[in-house]
């Protein structure tokens, strides 16, 4: 059922089982989940069907410290939110990302791999890829010509990804969301503010409001807010007229470390012979490897995790690094710059068939986790939005230790291309220096959001406990890469998706338990 | 490196690596001097640079015939120090086992061996 909140009276009250805060990949993929039960779903988005850029500008947002992205392009405001732009990539997170590691600070979740497993495997369903396989000995299996490069297993293996279509739930989903009859999606129902109880431990009800002026109520059972690690925050942070830190945020926890997966150009790797490496390649059919250390050798030289992704280094000569090309503020243009960096065009076409040569060298981009800083954080801004809310301002900060895992990620790749014989490594300039710990200007991240509400099950250190519920409040969820302790190296959509289905298993288990 | 060099290197490594090695049996000091699989994949002038940013960290072994030595240790438990089809087979094995046990060096950004990395400041030195 789809209702336009425009078209609201003013204070009219809107009540439900439960109320899902935001209309993208994890706020439609829980409302899915839901259809068919008996339970009446609220479902609330901000934007209408379509992009608007009255209502993409109340994401925008000032930044500080290393350059990012314009905030309001960085997320989609309307039904299917950041899918409209996603690049499809998925794979899960590596066992050692949900370990506690000595060498990396605020590192450890409270859950592990095996725990969201069968979550990720429903995750797979919901954006359209294969089986949860991601082993390259079962791909190879199916795929021909998926030969790896011949390094030592015990240092660097093959991370495989999937590739989503890429899944536009906006498109993929309106129907199904729209024709169910327990699910009340509201458009145009932007959250402006969240109460609670006057011991502050359960909310009560949610503000909604658009550009009409006119004010509704939400009241549910629970809450889960859906709306991106940024806006989660900001919601939060926002919503101190009866908790002047904001709510959830006694231990002033709330948008602390915000994390990117750091993705630079950072090497080349120079083959003996010329080989298509058709493992790596950018966009086949179904899979892709990129190459990744160990969690042994990540322990041994007290790394981050990351992977190294590999192009023809004439084709990836002719991508700009991700800051500029999708550095435009109406994010239209960035979408359709992104588009193009990820397309091989016709003419790439032509040069590799043509140029056998162009397998001879090839670029070595990095995807890699950043260390959680509290520094690196979500906070308000004085400016507020059109709404009334107060603006989100990011500082995105990076550490010596970032530097450090990318050097040594090059490091080991290029001894391995050594002793396998099969050519060299070159490091690109800003990783020739070990005491440098500057960044270059061509540094940017995926557009992926993590952290600012992180889990954890001590109050102290976390903002949400294991089950993504805030800690102290009874009924608030928080669903999405905002619980993530840290990144690891994959791309965090399916991760995100999977712990938000967990998520919603156990509130679906309270409310039939009547808890 | 762009690509035209890329692919002049190419060609011009194919020749420069396997005619000497396989034709020409070169002397000792030759082998020594040519790493072999960096000089295919780039340029004299970047094997000179590599040898001089070595050189310049470790100044030390700023002299051929240190360089010489160093490289052909070793070298005697093979049989003739004059052979080059042995020299080349030490310093290969030389370079894989500073791979395997991480005697490499980064210099002007390339992961080396530091046998290789030693080849290219003897090439530095005699080919200024």
């Amino acid at each position: 059922m789809h209702i336009d909140a425009r078209n609201l009276d003013n204070g009219a009250l809107i009540e439900g089982d439960i109320c899902i805060v935001g209309a993208g990949v994890v706020g439609i993929s829980i409302a899915l989940d839901w259809i068919n039960t008996p339970y009446k779903v609220i479902l609330l988005e901000g934007g209408g069907f379509e992009y608007e850029d009255k209502v993409q500008e109340l994401y925008a947002g000032k930044t500080t410290g290393q350059p990012y992205y314009p905030l309001k392009s960085a997320r989609l405001h309307y039904f299917g939110g950041t899918s409209g732009h996603w690049g499809g990539m998925c794979t899960p997170l590596d066992p050692i990302d949900f370990e506690k590691r000595d060498w990396v600070p605020n590192s450890g979740w409270p859950i592990n791999k095996n725990i969201l497993d069968p979550f990720y495997a429903r995750a797979q369903k919901k954006v359209e890829v294969g089986p949860y396989e991601y082993g390259l000995e079962y791909w190879q299996q199916h795929t021909k010509d998926l030969n790896p490069l011949p390094f030592e297993k015990e240092v660097v293996w093959n991370k495989m990804f999937q590739y989503s279509p890429p899944t536009r739930f906006g498109q993929r989903y309106k129907s199904d969301i729209v024709n169910a009859p327990n699910v009340h999606l509201y458009t145009f129902a932007n959250c402006i503010d969240i109460r609670a109880n006057d011991s502050l431990s359960s909310v009560t009800e949610l503000t909604v409001s658009n550009f009409s002026g006119k004010k509704q109520q939400v009241r549910a059972k629970y809450f889960i807010m859906a709306c991106c690690a940024i806006q989660n925050a900001r919601m939060l942070l926002a919503s101190n007229s009866q908790a002047s830190k904001g709510l959830g945020n006694d231990n002033d926890l709330v948008g602390r470390y915000f994390m990117e997966h750091l993705e630079i150009k950072s090497a080349e790797i120079y083959l003996n012979h010329a080989d298509p490496l058709n493992l790596y390649k950018l966009y086949p059919p179904k899979v892709r490897a990129e190459l990744s250390i160990t969690a042994e050798k990540q322990k041994e030289f007290r790394v981050l995790n990351g992977t190294a992704s590999l192009m023809p280094l004439e084709i990836a000569k002719t991508r700009e690094p991700n800051i500029e090309t999708w550095n435009k503020k109406d994010p239209r243009e960035a979408m359709k710059n992104l588009e193009e960096s990820h397309k091989i065009s016709r003419v790439d076409k032509l040069i590799m068939r043509l140029t056998k040569d162009i397998y001879k060298a090839f670029e070595l981009s990095t995807r890699i986790e950043q260390e959680p800083n509290p520094d690196c954080r979500v906070s308000l801004d004085a400016e507020k939005d059109q709404l009334g809310v107060p603006r989100a301002k990011l500082h995105w900060q990076l550490s010596p230790l970032d530097k450090y895992s990318m050097r040594t990620l090059y490091k080991l790749i290029g001894e391995q291309a050594g002793i396998a014989g099969i050519g060299r490594v070159r490091m690109m300039d800003y990783l020739h220096d070990e005491t440098d710990i500057s960044w270059p200007k061509s540094t940017g991240g995926g557009w992926h959001h993590m952290g600012t509400t992180r889990m954890s099950e001590d109050p102290k250190t976390g903002v949400v406990d294991a089950s993504c519920k805030v800690h102290g409040i009874s009924n608030l969820y928080m669903a999405g890469s905002s619980c993530f302790p840290t990144g690891g190296s994959a791309n965090p959509t399916l991760t995100a998706i999977a712990l938000s289905l967990r998520l919603s298993d156990q509130v679906r288990d309270k409310l039939k338990n009547n808890i | 490196m762009d690509r035209r060099t890329f692919l002049q290197i190419s060609a011009v490594s194919a020749a420069a690596i396997s005619l000497p090695m396989v034709y020409c049996k070169p002397k000792t000091n030759d082998l020594l001097e040519f790493p072999g699989t960096l000089s295919s994949i780039c340029d004299e002038k970047t094997i000179r640079d590599i040898g001089q940013a070595y050189l310049q960290k470790f100044p030390g072994e700023n002299k051929s015939s240190r360089l010489q030595k160093l490289l052909l240790e070793g070298q005697e438990s093979k049989g003739n120090a004059d052979d080059a089809d042995a020299v080349a087979a030490v310093l290969e094995k030389k370079i894989k086992e500073d791979f395997r046990t991480s005697q490499t060096i980064i210099l002007k950004g390339w992961v080396l061996s530091l046998t290789e990395a030693r080849q290219c400041a003897l090439f530095s030195l005699t080919r200024a």
